[in-house]
């Protein structure tokens, strides 16, 4: 059987018996929306890898709590986020919590066209004017496919309060893209 | 363009974040995972192993401590074992012991059977 045909359920009842491998199929096929998760809770690429793997070890450490009769996403994704969080306290010393003008420049190699240099430049800054949960929010349902239960179960918040934050996230986003947002859709 | 109330994700920007946000190779990320889980494993075995010496230590030295208690407790009471009086003891024939020179096997064999 494909690893790409079992269930997240299935991997991680396998995982809680000391299956590395188990762990390992879940860490590839969570990694990308664990690590946006903590890139906007954080101020660069590099600091939200070290938290992604912070939570990854703290799920792993805990995955026999898991109850496999609940979505695995939301789960895996409040451990990512308080993780991110309690790296940005520790690092608070250091650093503002805002993520910085570092982050789009950070990955961008001579072959990336200006357009999209000056794109991802763009969303950075917007997604600095907005507060951290609606990031997380509108990430989550726009990026990730979350439903707004799901989000609202990752932040600890009513689903209400989702809703307006994704809402008002868009409406930031869209006003500070505006130029590229047309020929985006 | 979308309605902000829409309740299903917007593309356009769903797209912006995923391409824009997060590192970009899940399989390397994933391996530094799994070196980390397996750096913790090794983690608690250090642990154990550090452990391990300091604790078989202090068990000598209880041993040591309740030996040497016991033997203060007996009060001096016992005395000094010769060799002589182990063997004795042992019912080691004393031509054996007593023989000028190393006895043959016939010999051995002889005071032992006699001996039963």
């Amino acid at each position: 059987m494909r690893t790409t045909d079992v269930t997240d359920a299935e991997l991680a009842a396998r995982a809680a018996g000391g299956d590395g491998d188990a762990f390992g199929e879940l860490v590839v096929r969570h990694a990308p929306a664990a690590r946006r998760a903590a890139t906007v809770v954080l101020s660069s690429d590099a600091d939200a890898d070290d938290a992604a793997q912070d939570g990854f070890l703290a799920a792993w450490r805990s995955i026999d709590r898991y109850d496999g009769n609940r979505p695995f996403r939301p789960w895996l994704m409040r451990i990512v986020v308080n993780a991110a969080r309690d790296f940005r306290r520790r690092r608070a010393v250091r650093q503002t919590d805002e993520l910085s003008p570092g982050l789009a420049s950070g990955a961008a190699g001579p072959e990336r066209s200006a357009e999209r240099l000056l794109l991802r430049e763009r969303l950075v800054e917007a997604l600095r004017l907005l507060p951290e949960r609606q990031r997380l929010a509108v990430t989550m349902f726009d990026a990730e496919g979350f439903a707004h239960a799901e989000i609202a179960e990752v932040l600890g918040v009513p689903e209400g309060t989702v809703r307006s934050d994704v809402f008002h996230a868009r409406r930031t986003l869209r006003g500070a893209l505006a130029p590229f947002y047309e020929e985006m859709k | 363009m979308t309605s902000p109330f829409d309740a299903r994700p917007d593309e356009a920007i769903g797209r912006l974040l995923r391409e824009h946000l997060g590192g970009a190779d899940s399989v390397v990320f994933a391996a530094r995972v799994r070196a980390a889980i397996a750096g913790e494993a090794d983690t608690a075995w250090d642990v154990l192993a550090r452990w391990a010496r300091p604790g078989l230590v202090a068990a000598a030295a209880v041993a040591l401590t309740v030996g040497l208690w016991l033997r203060i407790g007996s009060g001096g009471e016992m005395e000094s074992i010769t060799l002589a009086d182990a063997v004795q003891a042992a019912g080691v024939p004393e031509a054996l012991l007593t023989a000028p020179s190393s006895s043959s096997a016939d010999a051995v064999l002889a005071a032992i059977v006699g001996d039963q």
